[in-house]
């Protein structure tokens, strides 16, 4: 770097325009989250004809959000949190397991189960809907606990979306563990088990954050399968289903309490993703980056 | 070491066996499908009866995936016992087999004509009607303070002075499909099935290109081109709602939103341009009983005792501002309210179609109406297209 | 190895035992309640996993079992029922078995007998064998107790009369109160008591007995359904239908085996194949279009953030990664409400007029702008830890050998970045064909396309038009091509993804 150029000059070449670029960007990027605040305490419910600063503001809508004794959202906001946990813990275990597995043991048809678990994973889950209802329904005629409108089976039906792109990437994480560690542990007479829980868990701490976020806010977005398993019934709704409500059909759009709600959603989301930022970007690559 | 582990399991199967799970079996329990948003209504004006015979009402909202897996679920036996549906889907139920006949259930005295015909099907009466809805003309009474059009000119007249003068931007906000277009199709001469008061006659031919429709498509387009309706095909509300459109076609639901809004209107029927009002089509909530019920007599008995009472009709109707199908119910509305004037217009209107080839007319009549509202074709070529590939459908 | 009863090595060995006994017990359960498939599912489950647990071979199977039993549950055994589908006609009007349509087409062509009014019955249970009977009385006859397998007197000393008729006690049966008659719902609503003259006696409710005359037989040797009015036979057809000879059909229909029937209807049915060819060259340019405008921005993003004297550049990067957080299911219908024509915010903000979701070319700008909007972030993430994986000394070594910017990005960082995100290329492709969500929140698939009959819009693809085909009742829930459809669907993506990952590894067998 030349430092008798002033540093004005370096700024202007090297800096302004990456500063433009990046306003432009981030006006693209918050977008719809500024309209969405907007519209949010908007007493008047709109979002076509919002203006940006709203010419009446209040916190109408954050109470008639809460007031909805047909439209539970503090019950939403439960049932998505306890199953979109519960399920990005499953899905993350599950698929950590798998890929400790396809990353470590030379068994017969290692390639083939790799390939298979990804495009198994592309067949449309669409159709299947109806047939993972009939699937639920007689499961509950025996068990209670594992029939519609339970949060159980629908959290397992997530756990079998394990074995898919997320077992890839937690694979090529542990491939860039070096295998060395675990042979030196296994001399030493340690199990399986062991260098599992001992070697990989520890180290591998940043892409399980990664896989788990990834797959916690899958859930949270999921909305087919889990209106078909729980039902459109007032309180068993997740958030991604019940604000869906309030602009459900072409008719009576309202904007209001729909926005509130999803901006209400949408900051602890944010605020996580932004706390875990560093994992994400070093999470998602490192494991093809090994050579 | 083989021992141990044999004998470590087999004593966690036993200790499991003690606590064997077995399945619960409700007696008197009644699954019930409603539409969204009603379930409160339904379990509020049950509650009693429910009560009163120690049933256990399961009433669930209506999922929506398509028919909810209905069709899927009864033949499986894991359907709802009854399930609450819009009466234009009795032909393509009966059809596949999937409810039982109430001929013997429904006291057909209790209700308007059209709508026991609207849940009749091949000999047999198939569902119970509660409420009966329809579209309506709402008027903006500040934009036009003379009050809701008495006939078609006045409505045309009123609107292109509005536009013409820059106070409105459209004439009607509505949307622009099949159902919400039926009274001005009528109004110009299309039919969708040939029908004399109210009693389809055929579905081997249809009306999408009457003749006298034919003659009169031009009217339409004249129409669009005057931004009576809006091209944009949006069904923007706020124009009605901010003072840019003098009319709106509206339904029950929508009353809601317009009272919100503190727009000052009134309803009335959609003038025809033959004189008198067009009619639109009245759809009719009705519930009807699965074929694969475990539980029909109770079902039934449910239907007798709660569902066809007033007080039912009544309820449900006030909470979900639709009108009564039950007669009596009706004769408690009053007639300057608001649902009042939905339920006068829709006396007079057309019970909508309830064979199972309504599910092909949607499909042409729909998207003849969007091509149309696009630019993509004039009126006349659109409907006369929609009206050959129905018939090439249908097999006529 | 010293015995210990509560060795780690036991305690697995007892939690597998518990865990498989659960498994095997609810599998029985399932079974006693004829859930075949679930039941043999639970019960194989249970022994496999004491198969792969209690061995010490196969130390992979431990690992990956868990993942593949809910796999099989779940996504493969749905996958295999809902495929199976294609090759029948079940569609409206096609639902039942071919048992349940024939007792639907007797059951809806019974006639009420008009002169005989409803008869009054009780219902009973027989002591020795718990089959349910109705017990009543023919106006000016004796007491009979009858179900469909037969019919008794019971009249005599041995049955009890009340003082209102009614039967107090019967020899041999055990009459039911009213409280009792919901526990037995089922077996009541299907009795009938058949009367010689082929007449049958049902119960409309748990009080009255109706007489009915059928209006139509069914013959199970020919197969054949007889109009008794008419004379006119019917038999079954190709279609899962009883018709007769003029080609008149009786409904409901049945689900039937059509082979391959819905998928030469692709290519040889012109209402399916015209709206399908748009549908499949939208998706594929839709995945396209997708996946290369977001990985480009994504990669130009990081090239320009990437520099370590913006000092701002975490902040932007923070700004840049929120539509990822914001899920999308919220954030494509505040889309949807922004793109609205007349008022719409996006249109006020450039003073325009366009209609963005209801003309089929903007339509589809408007949504290949919100999916960049959603996955961008992603590639620039992934871009991003590419560029900084990269190994200074590489980079280094180009600038001392005097490469130019442009020729250190071309040679040696876009090859780098690309060979390491490839993996993930190829899934967000298989994604974006099959990327339901927004075009189904967006704009529903539609403008519908000019000659398609409404079936299939400018903006969707296989997926959501098949979504259409299954579900949407305007359509008629035609769920066999729905699945041929899917089916083809799912070869396609599938085949691509194999071919993209063969790719890869050809690519890095170079390197």
């Amino acid at each position: 770097m030349k430092f008798s150029r002033s540093k004005v000059k370096y700024w202007m070449t090297k800096l302004l325009w990456r500063h433009i670029v990046g306003i432009l960007v981030a006006a693209f990027a918050l977008f719809p989250l500024v309209w969405m605040i907007s519209a949010a305490f908007d007493v008047t419910g709109q979002l076509s004809t919002q203006k940006l600063i709203p010419t009446f503001s209040g916190f109408d809508n954050f109470q008639s959000l809460f007031s909805n004794t047909e439209k539970p959202y503090t019950t939403w906001v439960r049932n998505s949190l306890v199953i979109a946990t519960a399920a990005a813990l499953l899905q993350t275990s599950i698929g950590a397991l798998a890929a400790y597995s396809l990353s470590r043991h030379k068994f017969r048809g290692r390639r083939v189960t790799l390939t298979t678990i990804l495009i198994v994973q592309m067949f449309p889950q669409l159709l299947a809907a109806t047939t993972l209802f009939l699937i639920i329904n007689s499961l509950g005629q025996t068990f209670d606990f594992l029939g519609l409108g339970h949060q159980l089976p629908l959290i397992l039906i997530f756990g079998g979306a394990a074995l898919g792109v997320n077992t890839w990437i937690l694979k090529s994480f542990f491939d860039t563990i070096p295998s060395e560690i675990d042979e030196a542990a296994k001399i030493d007479g340690a199990s399986h088990a062991l260098i599992f829980m001992k070697i990989i868990v520890p180290l591998a701490t940043p892409i399980f954050v990664v896989i788990f976020l990834l797959s916690f806010i899958g859930i949270l977005n999921e909305y087919l399968i889990t209106s078909v398993i729980l039902g459109l019934d007032g309180p068993s709704m997740t958030i991604a289903v019940g604000l869906q409500q309030f602009i459900y059909g072409s008719y009576a759009k309202n904007w209001g309490p729909f926005t509130a709600g999803a901006l209400l959603a949408t900051t602890p989301v944010l605020i996580l993703f932004i706390f875990l930022q560093k994992y994400l970007i070093s999470g998602l690559v490192s494991g093809s980056t090994k050579g | 070491m083989k021992k141990s582990r044999l004998g470590v399991g087999l004593l966690s199967a036993a200790l499991l066996a003690f606590g064997s799970i077995a399945p619960a079996q409700a007696a008197g329990t009644l699954t019930i499908w409603v539409n969204s948003g009603d379930e409160a209504a339904y379990k509020a004006a049950s509650a009693d009866w429910a009560a009163k015979n120690g049933v256990t009402l399961n009433i669930l909202a209506k999922c929506g995936l398509g028919d909810c897996g209905l069709s899927k679920l009864g033949p499986a036996g894991a359907g709802p016992d009854l399930f609450v549906a819009t009466h234009d889907n009795t032909g393509s139920l009966v059809k596949s087999g999937v409810v039982t006949s109430l001929s013997t259930v429904i006291n057909k005295a209790a209700y308007p004509a059209a709508a026991v015909e609207g849940v009749s099907f091949n000999f047999g009466t198939w569902g119970i009607p509660i409420s009966i809805s329809n579209i309506a003309l709402a008027t903006n009474l500040s934009l036009v303070p003379a009050g809701a059009p008495k006939d078609w000119a006045t409505l045309e007249s009123t609107a292109t002075k509005l536009i013409s003068s820059g106070k409105a931007d459209v004439g009607v906000v509505t949307h622009i499909d099949g159902y919400f277009m039926q009274p001005f199709f009528e109004s110009i001469g299309g039919y969708v099935f040939p029908n004399k008061n109210g009693k389809y006659t055929s579905v081997s031919s249809n009306g999408i290109y009457s003749s006298k429709l034919a003659k009169n498509a031009n009217l339409m387009d004249k129409w669009l081109a005057a931004k009576l309706f809006d091209k944009a095909n949006t069904y923007d509300a706020s124009n009605f709602t901010n003072g840019k459109a003098p009319f709106a076609i509206v339904g029950p639901w929508s009353i809601d939103g317009l009272d919100k809004a503190g727009v000052k209107y009134e309803i009335s029927g959609v003038p025809s341009l033959n004189g008198g009002y067009a009619r639109a089509f009245s759809g009719v909530s009705a519930m009807y009983l699965n074929r694969f019920s475990k539980n029909k007599f109770l079902a039934k008995q449910f239907l007798t005792e709660v569902v066809q009472t007033k007080n039912f009709s009544k309820a449900i109707t006030a909470s979900n501002s639709s009108y009564p199908a039950n007669l009596e119910a009706a004769t408690t509305v009053d007639k300057n309210s608001v649902a009042g004037k939905f339920g006068a217009y829709g006396a007079i209107c057309l019970p909508m179609p309830n064979v199972a080839e309504m599910n092909s007319v949607w499909t042409y009549w729909n998207g003849a109406f969007a091509d149309w509202a696009s630019g993509k074709s004039k009126f006349g070529d659109a409907m006369k297209t929609a009206s050959k590939n129905l018939n090439t459908s249908l097999g006529n | 190895m010293r015995f210990s009863l509560f060795s780690r090595r036991n305690l697995l060995f007892a939690l597998t035992g518990i865990f498989s006994s659960v498994l095997a017990l609810a599998g029985f359960s399932l079974l006693a309640d004829s859930s075949w498939f679930l039941g043999i599912f639970f019960i194989v489950s249970a022994l496999l996993t004491i198969r792969i647990y209690w061995a010490k071979s196969n130390i992979h199977a431990k690992y990956i079992f868990p993942g593949v039993a809910l796999l099989v549950l779940f996504h493969i055994y749905p996958a295999i029922y809902s495929g199976q589908v294609a090759f029948t006609n079940d569609s409206n009007g096609h639902q039942l078995s071919k048992s349940q349509a024939i007792d639907a087409i007797l059951e809806d062509s019974r006639i009420p007998v008009e002169s005989q009014s409803p008869v009054k019955y009780q219902l009973a249970t027989r002591i020795s064998d718990g089959e349910i009977f109705a017990i009543f009385r023919f106006p000016g006859l004796n007491l009979v107790a009858g179900n469909s397998n037969q019919m008794m007197l019971i009249g005599g000393s041995q049955t009890v009369i009340n003082s209102d008729g009614l039967v107090k006690s019967a020899k041999g049966f055990k009459i039911l109160q009213p409280n009792e008659y919901t526990l037995h719902a089922e077996q009541i609503q299907s009795l009938e008591v058949r009367l010689g003259s082929s007449q049958v006696l049902i119960p409309d409710d748990f009080d009255y007995l109706t007489l009915y005359r059928p209006g139509r037989t069914y013959s199970e040797a020919r197969d054949e359904i007889l109009d008794i009015a008419t004379g006119v036979a019917y038999h079954p057809n190709q279609n899962g239908q009883m018709a007769n000879s003029s080609g008149e059909v009786l409904y409901p229909g049945w689900k039937a085996n059509v082979g391959f029937r819905n998928f030469t209807s692709i290519i040889s049915n012109e209402e399916v194949r015209r709206p399908l060819l748009a549908v499949v060259a939208w998706t594929f340019i839709n995945a396209f279009l997708i996946v290369t405008l977001s990985f480009l921005m994504g990669l130009v993003l990081a090239l320009i953030f990437n520099f370590p004297a913006l000092r701002s550049k975490r902040i932007y990067r923070t700004i840049f990664i929120t539509p990822l957080a914001i899920p999308s299911v919220l954030s494509i219908l505040v889309w949807a409400g922004l793109f609205q024509t007349s008022n719409g915010v996006i249109n006020r903000l450039f003073h325009s007029e366009i209609p963005w979701l209801t003309d089929a070319t903007w339509a589809r700008i408007a949504i290949v702008l919100v999916e960049i909007w959603i996955s961008f972030p992603y590639m620039f993430l992934i871009t991003t830890g590419a560029i900084q994986a990269i190994p200074g000394e590489i980079l280094e070594a180009a600038s001392i050998d005097g490469a130019s910017h442009y020729k250190s990005f071309r040679l040696i960082k876009l090859p780098l970045v690309i060979r390491t995100v490839a993996p993930l290329l190829v899934a967000s492709s298989a994604m974006a064909l099959n990327n339901f969500g927004v075009i189904y929140l967006l704009t529903g698939g539609g403008p519908s396309l000019a000659n398609s009959n409404g079936n299939a819009g400018a903006t969707d693809i296989l997926i959501s038009y098949t979504y259409k085909l299954a579900f949407n009742s305007q359509e008629g829930n035609n769920y066999g091509l729905a699945s041929a459809l899917s089916i083809l669907n799912f070869i396609m993506v599938g085949l691509m993804s194999i071919y993209g990952l063969r790719r890869i590894k050809t690519m890095e067998g170079v390197n």
